[in-house]
């Protein structure tokens, strides 16, 4: 893990100091001000930011006199410690190619699959990784078409492919896996989105999966993209929320192009279907209840979504991310019923009021203010959207505010999460990207380099440089999935591409303190909807384990805080799905905890304390000893 | 010929009177005197009728000589002869139209508008020349100016003459004069003469960028290569449709400056700076915001409701929310149909947490953004729109806005 570092140019940066002055973040007298949060400080001079920032007049007459001329920042090279990356797919025996069947047809559903998902099949501790396959979309012969893989992770660390062994036949043309323990017997179960039938495998402990879908009532044969698992209905088990793109038929493809040549149908010019909502029963059967629980709206074109609580009000909600129509936030009413509120909380569509064509997105707080924000990934010349939670009020549209803006503009994305590589207790932003069509004439890139973005406060700051060679490399990117796989207490990648490997990125980050928690829920052990926010001396954190989020994949059942230099203990609030709080105190960092919900917890009202500190990894140990982790001891410390 | 005789018509008869004269001096008989009156008068009575006979003849052998030779498309001969009739009758309208008439069939234009405009504005038809006048300095000798001159003496004859609305609102929407466009379509509409796309034009008025710009105003930049105004409002184009990074037309427009030369070149140019607020707010640029509004004249600015849109956004972005509200509200009194506006001060509003103002704001975001989406959706062409439908909509929206003005007349329409 060596240190990388990254130079830019500190006039990129000054705005957003100013910013954040100007908002009471800093001080106003002094010219050389102090960046937190980063392993070198940032220096700048600067003439004293009160002259600049002044409060906004109420006249355009004076609003220049209230302004004195731009003086000249003097800019000096600076370096920060950005997030970095290693593929090490290669080497670590896990070979991979989503192939999109493309053959010169362009048919639409070729656009958009590959997902990846994170799984501890066999409770080793270790994530092990299922893989969507396409093949020909248009296929007379499905059967001969290529599988669905899932990789199991052996001790040495090394992937091997374990899909025979498993059992699991999944031949459809695939797109995206969602990952649950829907009948919470601890073993995690596989959904996979399909162009047609999807698909739900049951883990049976045994290594071997079982295709469900008939007799739990999953039908959905519609072209499904990305999904996500939640307690909707909030009686304990896990329901599952579908996305569902548009109406095509790829046997019967519409005619779409320009010129006499096939093209990718725009959205615009195919009917949307509505999404599926499959409430778990608790017996092992669903049914689709989206429409009786108003998970439902107009031009609904969804490919992402995540299911979180975005109101704090202790409810999951359901944000969807739709393609050219604006995006949905369904709002828990507190009986498993949901009303469609995007507009009353402005995350519907941009800044400027226009419906954008949403792909993937990442949750987290980015602001530390204890709201969870939203990253949509957009089309070319769209800009990706950051809206920031601002409490009861809802969402503002910060993206350009934050530096956000620029840098996307010539990317179309997909898969994206949210979290804090480098532990520098910033949240950072991967994407990847890639696009639908071959518009090279048009001045977009077909295959895209992935992007990664550091939050320097109250700025995003692009890494171009320094992390990693993968950055480098343009491919078509789709489905992304975060899972801590070489259990190091930090969050490394799988990325998928159409018609080139998969990859692995290892996080090579030069780190700071961190703490990794794993949430078991007493009817949910999974832990999903688990809030927890973090003290430790004056920083306040909060993570929560959302359903879904980014494109098409799912991601380890973990939740992993980045603390900075500070190493501290640090003291927790967990707030459990079923709307129970606990306390932990004093809980020492740079390790992983494993976090069991109280019986008879104690409830939000009562606002009393509880404290109790689990040994650290006891869950594997006390359920499962047949299946014990090799030596991956509780990690201490990697910060120099 | 014809000229000679009447010059020795004119000759004979003052001959006559002198030497009348010259006989009474020496025969002043009373009768005698009598006589040589009557005479006199008779013979000047006569020679006026010959003259006016003569004249008239002459004058409808003119009309008829260029009835026939327009009718047969000889144009130089039509020239010829309707100038000689124009020289006679400079104050008749029909030897003027005759000529240009005649100038068009050959394709002088510049002579044809010289002509139509010696039309008398007291003729009936004056108002048609000046039409057709207005209708070549725009279209084919490239002087829009003269043509919004042209339509302006036009509506002085007569308000009601709806192509001079048209064609003077055209000029002003596609130069990107936004202010003095508006300012003639509520005229149009105030006195019932507008097109549907008046309407167009009205609700599109602080953010639309016709997809004609760049053709008509290379046209215009003919009569003033160094136009500031053509130069600014044919790159608009370019750079909002995003044309000069685009492989398969970057080479066509080349020979335009880049957006940020041509700011250099026309630092206080309204348009450009406020494409570029548009652009920096997108990009969250505070600091060049409030660098571009002051570019432009505090004068032109404060009228301008895209500068007060970006003023809020920096009020805004700087936490004066109330700031941001009195601006946003300012920039609503200017421009009621700005779709972006509606939405700011809902999204403004709502996080405020002022729900039923909010919701209020969305609902005529709602409308204005479809609205919008119809113009932004029309192809190229405001005759594709389906104007009832489109009037309909605009006469809810002026409702919910509280554009009296526009309603009634609305109203009326559908």
């Amino acid at each position: 893990m060596m240190p990388t570092t990254c130079v830019i140019r500190l006039d990129a940066l000054m705005l957003g100091l100013l910013l954040g002055l100007s908002s009471g973040c800093g001080s106003d007298q002094g010219n050389s001000v102090n960046v937190p949060g980063q392993s070198a400080d940032l220096e700048i001079t600067a003439p004293a930011a009160s002259k600049r920032i002044q409060a906004a007049e109420t006249s355009l007459s004076e609003l220049g006199a209230a302004q004195s001329a731009p003086e000249a920042v003097v800019a000096t090279i600076h370096e920060i410690a950005f997030p970095s990356f290693e593929e090490v797919a290669e080497p670590s025996g896990l070979s991979f190619t989503y192939s999109n069947g493309a053959s010169g047809r362009v048919l639409m559903v070729e656009a958009t699959g590959g997902g990846a998902g994170w799984l501890d099949l066999d409770r080793d501790g270790r994530p092990d990784l299922y893989l969507c396959q396409g093949g020909d979309p248009a296929t007379d012969c499905r059967y001969e078409q290529p599988l669905d893989q899932l990789f199991r992770q052996k001790p040495s660390g090394a992937f091997e492919p374990v899909t025979e062994s498993s059992t699991i036949v999944e031949q459809s043309y695939s797109q995206g896996v969602a990952i649950g323990d829907f009948d919470d017997d601890g073993f995690d179960d596989i959904f996979v989105t399909n162009v047609g039938p999807d698909t739900l495998l049951r883990n049976q402990g045994d290594g071997t999966f079982q295709d469900v879908s008939v007799t739990a009532g999953i039908v959905d044969a519609l072209w499904s993209t990305s999904a996500a698992w939640g307690d909707l209905d909030s009686d304990g088990d896990l329901d599952l929320y579908v996305c569902n793109y548009v109406d095509y038929d790829p046997y019967h493809p519409l005619p779409c192009g320009s010129e006499g040549k096939p093209g990718t149908c725009h959205p615009m010019h195919v009917e949307g279907v509505p999404d599926a909502c499959f409430i778990n029963h608790g017996d092992g059967t669903f049914s689709d209840e989206s429409q009786a629980r108003g998970l439902f709206g107009p031009g609904n074109k969804a490919l992402g979504v995540v299911i979180a609580d975005f109101n704090n009000d202790g409810l999951p909600d359901v944000y969807v991310a739709n393609d050219t129509t604006p995006n949905f936030l369904f709002i828990n009413q507190g009986s498993g019923i949901f009303v469609e509120s995007s507009n009353a909380f402005g995350c519907a569509v941009s800044r400027d009021g226009l419906a954008q064509a949403s792909m993937g997105v990442a949750a987290g707080d980015f602001d530390q203010n204890g709201w969870l924000d939203l990253y949509c990934t957009h089309f070319t010349k769209e800009s990706n959207t950051l809206y920031k939670n601002l409490g009861v009020t809802g969402f503002q549209d910060v993206t350009g505010l934050v530096g956000l803006h620029t840098p996307t503009l010539k990317s179309l994305g997909f898969g994206t999460v949210m979290k804090d590589f480098n532990q520098d207790g910033h949240e950072d932003i991967f994407v990847t990207n890639g696009h639908v069509d071959d518009w090279r004439s048009k001045g977009d890139d077909y295959e895209m380099q992935p992007q990664l973005f550091s939050y320097e406060g109250p700025r995003f700051v692009e890494c171009k440089f320094g992390a990693g060679d993968f950055f480098s490399t343009k491919r078509i990117g789709r489905g992304v999935a975060y899972g801590d796989f070489d259990v190091d207490g930090d969050w490394d990648l799988a990325v998928v591409h159409q018609n080139t490997p998969v990859a692995i990125l290892q996080n090579t980050s030069s780190r700071g303190n961190w703490l990794k928690l794993r949430c078991i829920a007493i009817d949910n052990r999974r832990g999903v909807g688990v809030r927890v926010v973090l003290h430790q001396e004056d920083k306040v954190l909060t993570q929560v384990l959302a359903g879904g989020t980014s494109y098409c994949s799912s991601h380890e059942g973990s939740l992993i805080f980045g603390l900075g230099d500070d190493s501290a203990v640090a003291d927790l609030e967990v707030h459990w799905p079923d709307g129970t709080l606990q306390r932990v105190l004093n809980l020492a960092v740079n390790q992983e905890w494993v976090l069991r919900q109280m019986p008879n917890g104690l409830s939000n009202s009562e606002m009393q304390y509880h404290t109790e500190v689990f040994s650290s990894f006891d869950v594997g140990r006390e359920n499962n000893s047949d299946v014990l982790p090799d030596d991956k001891s509780h990690r201490t410390n990697q910060v120099n | 010929m014809t000229h000679t005789n009447l010059e020795q018509i004119a000759v004979e008869s003052v001959a006559t009177d002198d030497s009348s004269r010259a006989t009474r001096k020496k025969t002043p008989g009373a009768v005698s005197r009598v006589l040589i009156g009557l005479l006199a008068t008779l013979t000047i009575s006569l020679s006026g009728w010959a003259l006016r006979s003569w004249r008239q003849e002459s004058v409808e052998q003119l009309h008829s000589q260029c009835r026939r030779l327009s009718a047969q498309q000889e144009w130089t001969a039509l020239g010829r002869v309707a100038s000689q009739w124009s020289a006679r009758e400079p104050q008749k309208a029909d030897p003027w139209l005759y000529l240009a008439a005649a100038d068009e069939g050959l394709k002088d234009w510049p002579k044809v508008i010289q002509h139509l405009e010696h039309v008398p504005r007291s003729d009936k038809r004056a108002v048609a020349a000046l039409v057709r006048k207005s209708s070549i300095e725009f279209e084919t000798l490239d002087r829009p100016w003269d043509g919004v001159h042209t339509c302006d003496e036009v509506l002085r004859l007569d308000p009601r003459v709806l192509i001079a609305h048209k064609q003077s609102i055209f000029f002003f929407a596609m130069t990107l004069q936004r202010a003095e466009m508006v300012r003639r379509i509520r005229k149009a509409i105030s006195i019932r003469r507008e097109s549907p796309e008046s309407y167009v034009y009205l609700v599109s008025a602080s953010w639309l960028y016709n997809g004609s710009l760049y053709r008509h105003n290379t046209r215009w930049l003919k009569s003033g290569p160094e136009s500031e105004l053509f130069q600014v409002a044919q790159a608009l184009q370019v750079y909002t449709s995003q044309a000069k990074t685009d492989p398969e037309h970057a080479a066509e427009f080349e020979h335009i400056p880049t957006a940020e030369e041509l700011l250099k070149k026309y630092p206080h140019n309204l348009e450009l700076v406020a494409y570029f607020l548009n652009r920096t707010i997108t990009e969250g640029d505070l600091d060049r915001v409030r660098e571009l509004l002051q570019a432009v004249p505090v004068e032109i600015a404060e009228k301008d409701c895209r500068f007060w849109r970006a003023k809020a956004w920096c009020d805004d972005a700087e936490g004066h929310p109330e700031l941001a509200e009195s601006s946003l509200r300012k920039a609503y009194s200017l421009d009621p149909y700005w779709w972006q506006v509606h939405f700011q001060l809902y999204d403004l509003l709502r996080r405020q947490g002022r729900t039923e103002e909010s919701a209020k704001f969305f609902a005529i975001y709602t409308k204005s953004k479809a609205l919008s989406t119809e113009i932004m959706t029309l192809n190229r062409s405001v005759e594709s729109l389906d104007s009832t439908k489109f009037c309909r909509s605009m006469l809810e929206l002026a409702e919910l806005v509280g554009d009296d003005a526009v309603a009634t007349v609305l109203r009326e329409r559908v």
